[in-house]
């Protein structure tokens, strides 16, 4: 009897485990579970989707070829409610009951819901994370002359920017003083800000919360903590996501903010890994045990899970916290710790500005180790930026030169201009 | 036969006929900066190094690519392996640009990935290197093998030093 090896989740981890467990060739069982009833797709893609720059079959990975080349079982459309670690059991909403050898947790995870709220406008808030929360935005932006997307963070200004058009009024409410406080600095966000400000028609709100949210005239109207009010058709919360782990019993298996994870993966259950947006193992920058629920995290630890199932012993060299993306044109990216806490005493940040051309690049130190990098606009180095931050070294080169970008500290020199801070 | 790129540190004079000939020939232009094979030069150490994607095996931009947009195939002319960007599907995430970790993917004006695509095996940086830098040789030539080996003894000293 070939070992089982089952899957529960379909996306970025999971793919990647069923592939790192076929390339190994072991000729195990592989059986996947999961709630959506459809192939796996792209999260990454749905605002892609929302602003019309691609159709919604775009958004898929796989079809049900792809599942047959590689000899998977697919369970689609069922979610799992419970695991028995000592039988080593699934429990499953249709009643069915899976047996594994070893078991992989990669449900992600998914929107946070605003709470406080009457319970039929709750309802009727838009969040993007899968398909059909894409496909609901875009069916009731149609027809919506005022959009408030209650959150400054990435999937917020992304679903602003693509719902911006004319005649549409777009407001985002950040209840931070900053756009992308999980991400970046205040003074990038600063210029991001003027950037969204000066080039589309959504407006930003800072430092506001929402106390409550009525409907009105056919449509909402949202209050906020400063008495100012809003009128709204459409709503739209982005405030981070929350692991899909309420099948896990903590009893069972060791849970903090998510599923704690060793370097291998391994759970503290017997043969159950984890892997993705739920899983809390070691970031590579901080040592800390913490959730990075970012896609190329999810696609690493994945790999290493499944060949773990597999019968390797991987280790997984840490997870870095990181995003890229582009802002109504400008793109953004952020790698690492880019925004040190505790004591910073040893943290040193070595700084470009350049407003003629709108860019703006800083690296952050810690006992002369790269830990972190924000970039804006110039962002063509940012991979070897990170290699240099994984791996733990400097960059060739002066500091100064590789916060200025490739080629631009001639330039700056040149034109006689002392960008460096 | 796998035919790649193979570069030649000691002959490369910095001149960038490789840069301008790249550039000119996916964008109709002479323009070192929309060029996917860049030289850098470090003037006071006589040295110029170009760089351009290896066509990694086990590559990382193909590995995160979010829509699946980044596949090998063989170059039907050359039999070379080559990496390539599938226009249609990329949306210009700028993922694979986090996770090259040579720079060697990026996301150019027309909003998709711009990578090396080795000119449909007749690559012009090759053809037009004044110097005979740059090499368009294939395995059978052993360069790969001995790349290969010299690369893993590197990758274990590096690891005995750590």
């Amino acid at each position: 009897m070939p070992r089982r090896l089952l899957i529960l989740g379909n996306s970025a981890a999971a793919l990647a485990a069923a592939g790192a467990i076929r390339a190994r060739g072991g000729g195990e069982r592989i059986t996947m579970v999961s709630r959506e009833p459809c192939s796996a797709y792209s999260p990454v893609l749905t605002t892609y989707y929302l602003r019309g720059q691609i159709p919604a079959s775009a958004l898929y990975l796989c079809d049900a070829g792809s599942y047959r080349e590689r000899d998977i079982e697919c369970r689609f459309g069922v979610a799992a409610v419970a695991l028995d670690t000592e039988a080593q059991t699934v429990l499953l909403d249709d009643g069915g009951r899976l047996s594994y050898d070893a078991l992989l947790l990669a449900t992600g995870a998914r929107a946070r819901r605003l709470e406080g709220l009457d319970a039929v406008v709750a309802a009727e808030i838009c969040y993007l994370r899968t398909i059909d929360d894409a496909r609901r935005i875009r069916e009731r932006a149609d027809g919506a002359g005022r959009v408030v997307i209650l959150g400054g963070g990435l999937v917020s200004l992304q679903v602003a920017s693509a719902v911006a058009a004319p005649g549409r009024q777009v407001t985002c409410v950040v209840a931070s003083r900053q756009v992308l406080s999980q991400n970046i600095d205040a003074e990038c966000a600063e210029l991001i800000r003027a950037h969204i400000e000066g080039t589309t028609g959504i407006a930003l709100h800072f430092g506001a919360d929402v106390t409550q949210i009525v409907r009105a005239n056919g449509g909402y109207r949202v209050c906020l903590d400063s008495g100012e009010e809003l009128a709204a058709d459409l709503l739209v919360a982005g405030k981070g996501v929350v692991p899909n782990i309420d099948y896990v019993d903590r009893r069972q298996i060791a849970v903090e903010r998510g599923i704690l994870v060793d370097d291998q993966l391994r759970t503290s259950a017997e043969n159950v890994y984890a892997a993705g947006d739920l899983a809390q193992g070691r970031n590579r920058l901080t040592g800390r045990r913490e959730l990075v629920p970012n896609w190329i995290n999810a696609c690493e630890q994945g790999r290493i899970a499944g060949a773990n199932m597999a019968g390797a012993a991987l280790s997984f060299a840490g997870s870095v916290a990181e995003n890229i993306t582009t802002l109504c044109g400008l793109p953004v990216a952020s790698v690492g710790v880019t925004r040190p806490d505790g004591d910073n005493a040893d943290v040193r940040e070595v700084r470009y500005r350049d407003d003629e051309r709108g860019v703006y690049r800083k690296l952050i130190l810690r006992d002369d180790r790269l830990i972190g990098a924000v970039l804006l606009r110039d962002i063509g180095d940012v991979g070897v930026i990170r290699s240099a931050i994984v791996g733990g070294r400097l960059p060739q080169g002066s500091l100064q030169h590789v916060a200025a970008g490739p080629a631009r500290f001639a330039d700056a020199l040149v034109r006689g201009r002392r960008g460096v801070a | 036969m796998t035919q790649m790129i193979v570069i030649d540190i000691g002959k490369c004079t910095g001149c960038g006929t490789c840069e301008l000939m790249c550039s000119f020939r996916h964008h109709g232009e002479f323009n070192p900066r929309k060029a996917r094979i860049h030289k850098t030069v470090f003037l006071y150490d006589e040295l110029a190094v170009p760089v351009v994607c290896s066509q990694c095996e086990d590559a990382w931009c193909e590995r995160i690519c979010p829509a699946g947009a980044i596949a090998h195939t063989i170059e039907p002319t050359s039999g070379a392996a080559v990496l390539k960007v599938d226009e249609q599907i990329c949306v210009g995430c700028k993922m694979c640009m986090l996770a090259c970790p040579f720079g060697n993917i990026a996301v150019g004006a027309k909003g998709h990935a711009e990578k090396c695509d080795l000119c449909d095996g007749d690559p012009q940086c090759v053809k037009f290197c004044p110097r005979g830098a740059l090499h368009f040789a294939d395995s059978e030539r052993g360069e790969g093998e001995k790349r290969r080996k010299l690369a893993t003894a590197l990758a274990a000293s590096y690891k005995e030093s750590e």
